[in-house]
């Protein structure tokens, strides 16, 4: 964990921010237009969260599934994953023609994160100041009701160590003012990272690009259900994320806060009343003693 | 159920190690015209082993369930430690309901006089009454048997959901968390209500569960027709 970084919010905690100055917001761009598939992202993010090894534990990798893609889905030491969506497209001649719509599958770093809300451990997951969320594994106790709580399916527990990972947004290196290891090996520039109000400037600029160039439903996705992303992404198709891998309208899960908010205090007042009321109960009306028996039974019990 | 009462002893009145011997092995008969058992060993090793586990799972529950009792994670070796044991705990739990599911379930049928039991329930709690036709369990008591099976099924069908999390839908996921935590409250206070009938409340009762033996005139009292079963005496 950097140290030099401000808590914004932590995981189960009574007292939950640590920081009083103001962060910049910090955002990561991802625009899956101009993605070509080169993966050198997860080759960086391999390198530099040092996950090169292949982890048995971790899950399904390197299998092959028919795809150019690397693996079929995230593991626990795999938190950066380009997913080579098929698409078929019309073309105006009546044929089809196969193309790909990238997307890069990873923590979408929520303004409002669900993991957070939904973890029961104090200090397991964080949230930054400048809007970074990161899991502390030494705090973390495997009960993965994170992975329930999050509405885009992205923590994975790791079977050895019974911990929960994902993406840190390379809060590591953001804390020393270096961009994430995926930004720095992208070769085409679809990735960026910097203060987010930038960076909905630069995606909003290049939607109207794509729409002048003949793509009408290109757009900006940065969910408000989770209330923003840290990870925004600019698509071809921004009317159907699911092509994408991304879910429509993704929200922290509601039943989980209630959950915590409403049942949770309700339930402490029941059982701290049902003791009071135990007290109370022995205060008002003591002990039911039994009284001896009777007599003529009593001298059954000698005589017999 | 044995209802007729021991032949008396040869000479004079059993002693401790012979009360606590047939104790062992059965229930529903009268010792010394004085005692009666009512909880052979294997009611009451099933019984402390299933409160014992209950206890455990409880405290490794609490780490879970409210951040103001995480510092309670220390006593079973931290946080990861206490949702890797509180499972186990349970299982212990369950199995000990189990087995008294097996021993109880039919004493613990609706009988006639329960009726009068509950519509009394009010003047009971303020030791008002005085009903006949209380057999060994009341109305009350057969409530907690139920509630227990009924909460140790629902506890049983979300924990498994709950340790094995990655196997099941995030839909069927959420609705444990809500299965568990409800029937934990319940739980709870239904515990807190039983632990202090049997107790402070009333008084002669404990010892059913510890020796296994009651006085009579602590059935005779409490749970009438039983007594009048048993002992045969008491018009």
């Amino acid at each position: 964990m950097p140290s030099n970084m401000e808590f914004k919010r932590i995981s189960a905690s009574p007292a939950p921010a640590t920081g009083v100055r103001e962060a910049t917001q910090v955002a990561k761009l991802i625009d899956t237009t101009t993605c070509i598939g080169c993966k050198a992202c997860e080759v960086a993010c391999q390198e530099w969260n040092d996950l090169l090894g292949i982890d048995e534990a971790a899950g399904p990798a390197h299998i092959e599934f028919g795809s150019y893609q690397t693996q079929p889905d995230l593991t626990a030491n795999f938190w950066n994953l380009i997913r080579f969506n098929e698409h078929v497209e019309k073309n105006t001649d009546g044929s089809e023609s196969l193309r790909w719509l990238m997307a890069k599958d990873q923590c979408q770093h929520c303004a409002e994160p669900g993991c957070l809300e939904a973890c029961p451990s104090p200090g397991a997951i964080v949230q930054y100041a400048n809007g970074i969320v990161d899991f502390q594994q030494e705090n973390c106790i495997g009960c993965e009701y994170c992975v329930t709580g999050c509405p885009f399916d992205i923590p994975r527990l790791n079977k050895r160590t019974k911990k929960v990972y994902k993406c840190t947004l390379c809060s590591d290196r953001v804390s020393y003012g270096l961009e994430p290891a995926c930004i720095k090996a992208c070769p085409t520039g679809c990735l960026q990272f910097g203060a987010k109000e930038q960076l909905v400037q630069i995606a909003n600029r290049r939607v109207e690009q794509l729409k002048a160039d003949g793509r009408p439903k290109a757009g900006v996705y940065d969910p408000l259900g989770v209330g923003g992303t840290g990870v925004i992404y600019v698509l071809e198709f921004a009317d159907r994320p699911e092509l994408y891998g991304l879910p429509k309208d993704p929200k922290v899960p509601r039943t989980i806060t209630i959950l915590k908010k409403v049942l949770k205090p309700l339930g402490s007042l029941a059982m701290a009343g049902a003791l009071v009321g135990a007290v109370f109960h022995y205060l008002r009306f003591g002990r039911n003693e039994a009284p001896d028996l009777p007599k003529d039974e009593r001298e059954e019990v000698k005589s017999s | 159920m044995n209802s007729s009462p021991l032949s008396p002893p040869a000479a004079g009145p059993l002693g401790q190690a012979e009360i606590a011997a047939i104790a062992r092995k059965q229930e529903d008969v009268m010792v010394n015209d004085e005692l009666i058992v009512r909880h052979k060993a294997g009611v009451r090793l099933a019984h402390w082993t299933l409160a014992v586990f209950f206890f455990l799972a409880t405290l490794t529950g609490f780490v879970i369930y409210t951040p103001y009792f995480a510092g309670l994670a220390g006593v079973f070796g931290g946080g990861a430690m206490a949702r890797f044991l509180h499972p186990w705990f349970s299982l212990g739990f369950v199995i000990g309901v189990a087995f008294l599911f097996g021993h109880w379930h039919a004493r613990m049928m609706s009988e006639p006089g329960d009726q009068e039991w509950r519509k009394n329930f009010r003047s009971y709690m303020r030791y008002e009454t005085e009903l006949k036709d209380v057999g060994k369990y009341n109305a009350g008591q057969k409530l907690f048997f139920w509630s227990v099976i009924l909460g140790a099924s629902a506890f049983l069908l979300s924990g498994i959901v709950m340790w094995f999390p990655s196997s099941f839908h995030w839909s069927l996921r959420l609705l444990s968390y809500w299965a568990h935590e409800i029937t934990f409250i319940c739980f709870v206070v239904g515990v807190i209500y039983h632990v202090y009938m049997s107790t402070a409340a009333m008084p002669g009762t404990l010892r059913a569960m510890t020796r296994g033996t009651v006085t009579r005139a602590w059935a005779r009292w409490h749970h009438p027709r039983w007594s009048r079963e048993v002992s045969g005496k008491q018009k």
